[in-house]
């Protein structure tokens, strides 16, 4: 009678017991975000064309191309149609080929900044992404548009502004992506003819 | 004396001798000291639920038992109950003959606990305190070893704070409404008055209250329960304070019905075992009985205890090694005396009118009206426009110009180290250890207008509660009895900071000195308020809660099992009324807010299966849910109304089993327990830096708002009692548990400087500290004692102890993506999984061993008792660490990294320690 009883349930309490018990070692830690691709700019030389290697510098309509900035020590790239002339302006500023294969999600982030922007509607930089682009046909590549946030007129002048984090895990499975600035303004129009620049891109993986 | 030794050596052994008629047992109770016979001491059947109560003579007999094997215990209140196995024959009372009963040591024992003050965590000096105060059970190996052996090194029963306890004084519950922990030193020093003590353990079934899982301490008051009799008593120590004097009258009941009790106590000491914590406690206690008839009685209970004491410094290890771990930052000389900068003053006393009411022979109905009021009062000093008096402020530490990194310049980032600084801090440390009182009036007599640069605060808690209840118990038919009761509760609180001493300064301008403008002022009412001695400053507000609750419980008691099921019903109302009009809040900080309430339900059951009369199996269980204590339920009470964002009930799942046997010499229990409590919240206030205000802004007062913790307490329990011969006893007890969080939950910050922007409040996200251990106890105990009691009246004991497994309180800002991410998306420079992971790694405190003696002496002189009673605890003078927190102001991984550069951390954990080699006498005369 005793022992009938005695031994199982003993054995269950501490059964219940063990098996929930977790070592020292094993805790949570917060997320750990590894870029696999970086570029500050910080390379660039003041007023010259964008042309880092691999980066494609396009203009889609008219000729105004994207250029390097130096200031204090800090590189980005600049889109500025203003005082070309030419009534609409649209340039796209492509990353090289990153590779994605061996990651099981994909973020990215960037910073931008403005200045003279009066119109951010119709004067403005967009962000797309292509897995599919080789570097040369532009027209070729399928180009997806993402949500980020990008400086407007309600900041001020050169400052930079943080898009947030832009996950892009649909691209999970390719083999490379392409990370596209597509600013869009007037050289001759004075309400769209603000400037753009683009700093500190990362594309990074979670851990 | 011969014939003294001789009862008391055959007490266990049972006299046989034969009476007539019936088949049962009989015996005469007497005192082993005095030799007289003992009214009302309760004998049981322990298979049977059958109960006598002696009588005049001492006397009780059972005469309708079953014949064979039975295990009956004779006990009362402050004796050590016996277990007797008797035979009985069909047809024959069994005489015991003469039973003897000896005093309970651990009454004296009691007297020796040391209230383990709690770490007064985060700055918002919370009015209660968590403290040892549920241990103080007795009776059972494990419970003893709880309070007498591990409670100094601050072990908590089932890992479980003082919260989920429930404490009461004639069944008027004592948990405070602001944070559902009791006040200890509401009734501290009243030793004797308050020794007449019911409890229980985890969920099982108390006949006053539905509980929590930690379990109940009904404190019984009622004058005519009281021995008849004095007691004077006067102890020495070297713990928190160094001497206590306690005196104390029983009347016993009169023949007009009246009977009343009496008792004062006072404790103090210039500077306890932690430097510079002074210590003041005075206590008064009254209790007036009248019996008007057989049914209907009066009683009324006041208790007056106030308490003052130094408060000691939580230290980091670099202070801790520099200045030794008794080193306090909180004091500094004045007039030739150390003055303590942050005080505790506790004065809020208690009265209770209670009613009985014998309505039949076997339904009884207690109804009490309570009243408290008073206050708390934690001091701290401000420095509105003055530098931190603090002598250990990281920069007076040399880990400031070890850990030193260039802020700017080609080498911004990069570790300079500046040894020469660092020694120059070092020997400004030892120069000035302590608090400069002096300069802080010379710097307060030099501000331009006569505002002051530093002054004295007090940070008020004046609480205001009426309580009400009544408590039925009926036994409604032979086996089954009804507990069933109702309160009632209002509470008042008004919390303020009042300025105590200007130091010297004309007056204190009631603004923030970190923001201009309104934001600035603490009360737009009154702008730029002069603030004079006496005055209020900085917050001021009330808190109103209203709450009601009930329950029912139904015992069924039968020869094989009992069981029992209960359930409660409560509804919480809250609401805070804004007295200043806060500067940051102009619109939601003045005048009364919205009232929230809340509505929580509980069940639970249990089972006793008595396989025979020593052994037993014993299952309980309980769900229920609870209403958020009024202070996690307003994200920043000093400035808004707001209610923290996320906070809503939590669940509470428990269960234990035991198995206990409890045979004439050997008593043992095990017990596997298990609790999960949901959707907890911890909120923490302090003066922050650098965490979500950009600026090196150190008197921002946030608060860190952790919502939706998951925590899980699993473990096993066992006590052991062996009585090798009469005089010598071993007893083991262990505690084997793991305590931990068991989810991530979210984390946000309310910080007043991004309040007039609506963003006051941050969301951090998840808090990844799923596994991490709950601090606050160490999780593994284990203790092996022997105690000889000489039939002379003597008696020592000796006591060894290992515990192991406390864990620090972790920091769970630094546990957010906070700490890894830096602002755009990508993991800080070196913060791989591997670093990070050791970065954040829990500390588990060192394994301890603790031996602690007791011993004590007593001799009678006609009526009168002398007595001594001594323990010296941690004989081996072992310096552990009892508790810890991190410091959450370097909230990132570069952060971390620079702090540790050199191996001296600035701003590592911060650590409490137990106490080394105490002593505790005590000298005691009852008469």
């Amino acid at each position: 009678m005793k022992n009938k009883f005695v031994k199982p349930i003993l054995f269950v309490a501490l059964a219940l017991g063990f098996a929930s018990c977790v070592e020292d070692d094993d805790f949570a830690i917060p997320p750990i975000n590894e870029a696999f691709f970086s570029e500050n700019f910080n390379t660039a030389v003041d007023n010259t064309v964008f042309d880092f290697e691999g980066w494609t510098n396009y203009p889609e309509v008219g000729t105004e191309l994207w250029t390097e900035e130096m200031f204090d020590g800090d590189g980005t790239i600049q889109f500025n149609p203003y005082g070309n002339g030419e009534s609409t302006n649209i340039s796209w500023a492509i990353s090289p080929q990153i590779p994605v294969a061996q990651y099981n999600n994909i973020k990215m982030s960037f910073t931008s900044a403005q200045n003279f922007v009066s119109d951010p509607e119709n004067n403005r930089v967009e962000l797309w992404v292509s897995s599919d682009f080789d570097g040369t046909n532009f027209e070729e590549a399928t180009w997806t548009q993402f949500d980020a946030k990008f400086a407007t007129n309600d900041d001020d002048g050169y400052d930079m502004v943080r898009s947030g984090e832009i996950d892009l895990s649909s691209f999970v499975g390719q083999s490379h992506i392409s990370v596209g600035f597509k600013a869009i303004g007037s050289g001759s129009n004075t309400a769209l003819d603000g400037l753009y620049q683009i700093n500190d891109l990362n594309v990074y993986t979670s851990k | 004396m011969k014939k003294l030794v001789l009862s008391i050596l055959i007490a266990m052994q049972v006299v046989v001798g034969f009476a007539q008629s019936g088949t049962g047992v009989t015996g005469k109770v007497v005192d082993s000291k005095t030799q007289k016979p003992m009214q009302n001491v309760v004998a049981t059947i322990q298979n049977a639920n059958l109960t006598q109560v002696t009588d005049v003579t001492g006397k009780f007999t059972f005469n309708n038992l079953a014949a064979g094997s039975q295990v009956m215990e004779i006990k009362t209140q402050g004796y050590k109950a016996q277990l007797l196995q008797v035979e009985l024959t069909a047809g024959n009372i069994l005489d015991l003959g003469v039973v003897v009963l000896e005093e309970d040591i651990t009454e004296e024992q009691q007297l020796a606990l040391i209230t383990i003050t709690e770490n007064d965590l985060g700055d918002d000096n919370s009015g209660s305190e968590s403290t040892s105060g549920l241990l103080q059970a007795s009776r059972d190996a494990y419970q003893q070893a709880a309070a007498f052996n591990w409670g100094q090194a601050r072990f908590r029963i089932r890992g479980l704070d003082n919260e989920y306890g429930t404490t009461m004084i004639n069944g008027v519950v004592m948990n405070k409404l602001y944070d559902g922990r009791p006040q200890w030193s509401n009734w501290g020093g009243l030793n004797d008055a308050t020794r007449n003590q019911e409890f229980t353990m985890g969920s099982h079934p108390s006949d006053y209250t539905f509980g929590g899982i930690l379990g109940t301490q009904e404190i019984n008051t009622r004058a005519s329960i009281y021995r008849p009799g004095s007691r004077i008593s006067f102890s020495g120590t070297n713990t928190n304070y160094s001497w206590r004097m306690m005196g104390t009258h029983a009347s016993g009941m009169n023949t007009n019905g009246w009977a009343f009790v009496v008792s004062a106590s006072r404790r103090w000491a210039q500077e306890g075992y932690f430097d510079g914590t002074d210590y003041a406690a005075n206590s008064l206690f009254l209790s007036v009985e009248k019996k008007f008839n057989d049914k209907h009685s009066l009683n009324f209970t006041s208790i007056y205890a106030q308490n003052s004491r130094g408060k000691n410094s939580p230290n980091t290890q670099e202070v801790t090694d520099l200045l030794g771990h008794k080193y306090n930052s909180y004091w500094g000389w004045q007039g030739g005396e150390k003055r303590n900068s942050r005080d505790k003053d506790v004065e809020e006393p208690i009265n209770i009118l209670s009613h009985y009411w014998k309505i039949s022979p076997r339904t009884n109905l207690n109804t009490n009206v309570a009243y408290q009021t008073g206050r708390v009062a934690n001091s701290r000093l401000e420095n509105p426009i003055g530098n931190n008096p603090d002598p250990t402020y990281y920069r007076k530490l040399p880990s400031y110009y070890l850990n030193y990194h260039a802020t700017s310049g080609p080498l911004e980032g990069q570790w300079q180290p500046n040894y020469v600084e660092a020694n120059n801090n070092l020997i400004k440390l030892f120069a000035n250890r302590q608090i400069d009182w002096g300069s802080m009036y010379v710097a307060n007599q030099n501000t331009a207008t006569g505002e002051a640069a530093h002054m004295l605060t007090e940070q008020r808690n004046d609480d205001d509660q009426f309580t009400a209840n009544s408590i039925l118990s009926s036994q409604l038919a032979d086996h089954i009895s009804l507990n069933a009761g109702a309160t009632f509760r209002k509470l008042k609180s008004h919390n303020y900071a009042v300025v105590t001493d200007l130091l010297g300064a004309d007056y204190y301008l009631n603004v923030d000195p970190f923001f201009v403008g309104d934001e600035a002022q603490f009360d737009l009412n009154n702008p730029n308020g002069k603030v004079y001695e006496g005055g209020k400053a900085g917050y001021n507000y009330n808190l109103f809660a209203t709450t009601w609750d009930a329950f029912t419980q139904f015992k069924f008691n039968y020869r094989v099992f009992d069981f029992y099921l209960a359930q409660t019903y409560s509804r919480s109302e809250y609401q805070r009324e804004g007295l200043f009009r806060n500067g940051h809040y102009p619109n939601t900080s003045f005048g009364k807010g919205a009232k929230i309430s809340y509505e929580n339900f509980g069940f639970k059951g249990g089972l006793t299966y008595k396989m025979s009369g020593r052994s037993f199996f014993d299952l309980n269980a309980v769900y229920m849910t609870k209403a958020p204590s009024l202070r996690n339920t307003f994200a920043n009470a000093r400035n808004n109304n707001a209610f923290t964002p996320g906070v809503t009930d939590e669940t509470v799942t428990a269960g234990d089993l035991s198995y206990i046997l409890r045979a004439p010499k050997l008593k043992a229990r095990l017990t596997a327990f298990y609790s999960k409590i949901q959707n907890t919240a911890e909120l923490q206030f302090y003066y922050a830096e650098n965490i979500s205000d950009e600026t090196d802004n150190e008197d921002s007062f946030i608060s860190e708002l952790l919502t939706g913790i998951d925590k899980q307490n699993i473990g096993v329990e066992l006590g052991i009692e062996y009585q090798i011969t009469p005089t010598i006893e071993i007893n083991a007890a262990a505690n084997y548990g793991q305590y931990t969080y068991t989810n991530n939950p979210n984390l946000k910050i309310n910080d007043d400087a991004l309040a007039l922007s609506n963003r006051a409040i941050t969301d951090f996200g998840p808090a990844y500290i799923k596994d991490y251990r709950v601090s606050g106890t160490p999780q593994q105990a284990y203790s092996l004692g022997i105690e000889y009691r000489s039939p002379k009246f003597w008696w020592v004991g000796v006591n060894g102890n290992y515990l192991a497994d406390n864990y620090l309180d972790v920091s769970s800002v630094l546990r957010t993506d906070n700490f890894t991410i830096g602002p755009n998306g990508v993991s800080f420079d070196g913060a791989s999984p591997d670093n990070v992971r050791k970065a954040l790694q829990q500390e588990k405190f060192d394994d301890f061993y603790l031996v602690n003696l007791t011993g004590g002496k007593s001799w009678k002189i006609k009526s009168t008792t002398f007595g001594v009673f001594a323990t010296v605890n941690n004989v081996l003078d072992q310096i552990y660490k009892s508790g810890g927190f991190e410091q959450s102001r370097k909230a990132t991984y570069p952060d971390y990294v620079q702090d540790t550069a050199s191996g001296t951390r600035g701003f590592g954990p911060k650590y409490f320690y137990g106490y080394g080699r105490t002593y505790f006498v005590n000298l005691y005369v009852n008469f």
